[in-house]
């Protein structure tokens, strides 16, 4: 058990110091952000102006644009869809998967998390085109379904790595007295250990819609109009035809494509709460 | 009636044997003690009788009706954990409260019971809290209400004091013994520390290497150990044990079968050179107030613990006179076995 964290006061000195990092780094994370936002409201001439410009008209055609008069909405459908359904399947598989690996050791086990692991070692760019023929071959191509089982397939083996991990954190014997008061053995960990790495099975789930919102290769290969997800579709924002490259839009694209992950992270810090085991076992 | 009975329990990891054969009655109401060295088998024979682990072979039964088969949460007992194991993401009052929530209890109920235990274990105060804001005596409690709360047939402890400070593992060691006493349940207690056993147990189960050694009262196991294992595990100092032809040459009346005599520290007196059926020189000593005991070297070469409950100090280096009591005499087999 680690000790707490010092809570030593900080010279002022000292502090303005943090603080002056801290809002450096801030600043260094969140203009790129701010200037997404900015550039989704500019008129065109503003976009295209050489110098930077933070006083303008605001206008929201480019809004108007990607939601009423382009397929954006269809892809951003996909997108969460795949995700959604992507994280689901992958964190209750590689929970469930973890739990056996860590809590029921058998002689194989290390070889079977070799090998899970082992499947993430393996660039996706070598399976692209077998896989391609397959789903062609079954009439699977540009289908969701197809789409989702390839990211749970690239998500699962460190998923169960991570969770692993996070539930040899806990105490079996906290199980055990579940179990003791009337639990099965799945409800002991279902009521008794998931409370305890909700933090770490939330962040693995950040991880996975992460990784499937930004996954491009398999997006662009195995989906035509119909299962494209916005990965590969917002490359559809940035013709460079005789219009020029639509900046505005890819802004409003790029906003909307960060808005899930940023409202679920916000709503995770609250559970990011450290120590909730600590006392438990042992004086 | 929740007597408990083991028939031949074998448990193997893999090829260890870790129990070879256990056989084992506990009656309906008695508060029995496994005590044993660290790694002699004594939690796994716990676990197994909760049902955590699953046996090689053999049977278990709970109040006659055969468990062997069936999961921890159909047999009707309790276990307290070394570790107290508690809930860290629950409070108090939920920990307490989580058995009777898994049997569905109506929620007055269920708080109308834990409040009584709180006040039984006087835990009142700490019913909002989390694990984590406890001290180690005060987990002890919530862990042991937790156990109380279901009104179990049977309790298991497995070491429950070991990681309390002495005073209150003294003060713990009462209340648990009252609660035994107001619960009339039976009890399971393991530890590896012989005064625990002593004080508490109505039977003591002696445990070593997998095997029972021997089940009895304290005093039958204290005056009557089986064999030279139980005889120098059980007392406090342990039992001095000496070659039976030393035995014989100093007079002592012993057996022909006898290969190795026991004698306790408090059943040898200890007087002037000479006056004794051995001479020796007294070396180091320890004075805890009410006793003192003296180890004393023989001029064979071997020592001989011997308590001296009175206020005369003998110093390093006098030279005493030892008589043991031949009615305190052990006498054992080659192999170890008790002889009478
Ligand atoms: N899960 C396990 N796998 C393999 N060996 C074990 C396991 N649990 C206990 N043992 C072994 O069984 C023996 C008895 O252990 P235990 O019952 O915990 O002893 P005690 O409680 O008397 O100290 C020890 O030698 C221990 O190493
Ligand atoms: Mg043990």
């Amino acid at each position: 058990m680690s000790a707490p964290p010092s809570t030593r006061p900080l010279h002022p000195g000292q502090r303005v110091a943090v603080g002056g990092i801290l809002v450096l780094m801030t600043l260094f994370a969140g203009f790129p952000l701010l200037w997404v936002l900015l550039t989704s409201l500019k008129p065109n001439n503003a976009i295209l102006s050489k110098d930077p410009i933070f006083l303008f008209q605001p206008t929201l055609e480019h809004w108007e644009r990607v939601l009423f008069t382009s397929d954006f909405l269809k892809f951003y459908l996909n997108s969460l869809i795949i995700a959604a359904a992507t994280v689901t399947i992958v964190m209750v598989v590689a929970t469930l998967a973890a739990y056996a690996l860590a809590r029921y050791p058998m002689r194989a086990s290390k070889d079977i998390s070799f090998f899970i692991i082992s499947q993430r070692m393996m660039p996706p760019v070598a399976v692209v085109l077998p896989i391609f023929l397959i789903a062609s071959n079954i009439g699977m191509l540009d289908r969701l379904e197809t789409l989702i089982a390839i990211n749970v397939a690239f998500n699962i083996p460190l998923s169960i790595w991570m969770i692993r991990g996070f539930i040899e954190g806990t105490s079996r014997e906290i199980e055990e007295a579940a179990v003791m008061d009337g639990a099965s053995w799945l409800g002991a960990f279902w009521r008794v250990t998931v409370p305890q790495i909700w933090p770490g099975l939330l962040s693995t789930a950040l991880f996975v819609y992460i990784y499937t919102v930004n996954e491009f290769l398999f997006a662009s290969i195995l989906s035509g109009t119909n299962a494209r997800p916005v990965s590969a579709a917002v490359a559809l924002f940035l013709p460079t035809g005789v219009r020029g490259t639509l900046f505005g839009e890819a802004a409003v694209a790029a906003i909307l494509i960060m808005l899930p992950g940023i409202i679920f992270a916000a709503l995770m810090q609250r559970h990011l709460v450290a120590g909730v085991s600590l006392g438990a076992v042992k004086g | 009636m929740s007597a408990i009975s083991i028939r031949s329990l074998h448990k193997t990891y893999g090829n260890v044997e870790v129990l070879k054969g256990i056989d084992l009655d506990v009656a309906d109401g008695e508060f029995v003690v496994f005590v044993g060295r660290s790694g002699c088998g004594k939690s796994t024979l716990l676990r197994c009788i909760a049902g955590l682990e699953t046996i090689s072979d053999g049977s278990i039964s709970i109040g006659g009706a055969e468990v062997t088969r069936l999961p921890p949460s159909k047999r009707g007992i309790a276990m307290v954990f070394q570790s107290y194991a508690l809930y860290p993401h629950l409070t108090v009052r939920d920990n307490l409260g989580f058995s009777l929530g898994l049997a569905r209890q109506p929620k007055p109920q269920i708080a109308q019971r834990v409040a009584r235990v709180a006040e039984i274990l006087r835990i009142e105060d700490l019913l909002d809290r989390r694990p984590v804001q406890l001290s180690g005596g005060q987990r002890q409690r919530v862990a042991i209400g937790r156990a109380i709360v279901r009104e179990p047939e049977a309790f298991l402890f497995d070491e429950p004091l070991s990681n309390l400070d002495a005073d209150l593992r003294v003060q713990m060691r009462h209340e648990l013994m009252q609660l035994h006493e107001e619960l009339s349940a039976t009890m399971i207690y393991v530890t590896h520390d012989q005064v625990e056993a002593m004080t508490m147990a109505d039977k003591i189960v002696v445990l070593n290497a997998g095997r029972i050694e021997q089940v009895g009262t304290p005093l039958e196991l204290y005056s009557k150990p089986r064999n030279l294992f139980v005889a120098t595990f059980i007392g406090s100092p342990r039992m001095n044990v000496m070659s039976a032809a030393a035995a014989r040459q100093a007079g002592l009346a012993v057996g022909d079968a006898a290969e190795r005599i026991g004698i306790r520290p408090e059943h040898i007196a200890i007087g002037h050179a000479g006056s004794g059926q051995f001479n020796g020189t007294v070396g180091l000593t320890e004075h805890l107030g009410a006793d003192s005991y003296y180890f004393v070297e023989l001029d064979d070469g071997s020592r001989l613990n011997v308590r001296r409950s009175d206020d005369v100090m003998l110093s390093r280096g006098e030279r005493v006179g030892l008589t043991p009591n031949p009615g305190y005499l052990h006498q054992f087999s080659a192999d170890g076995a008790r002889l009478d």
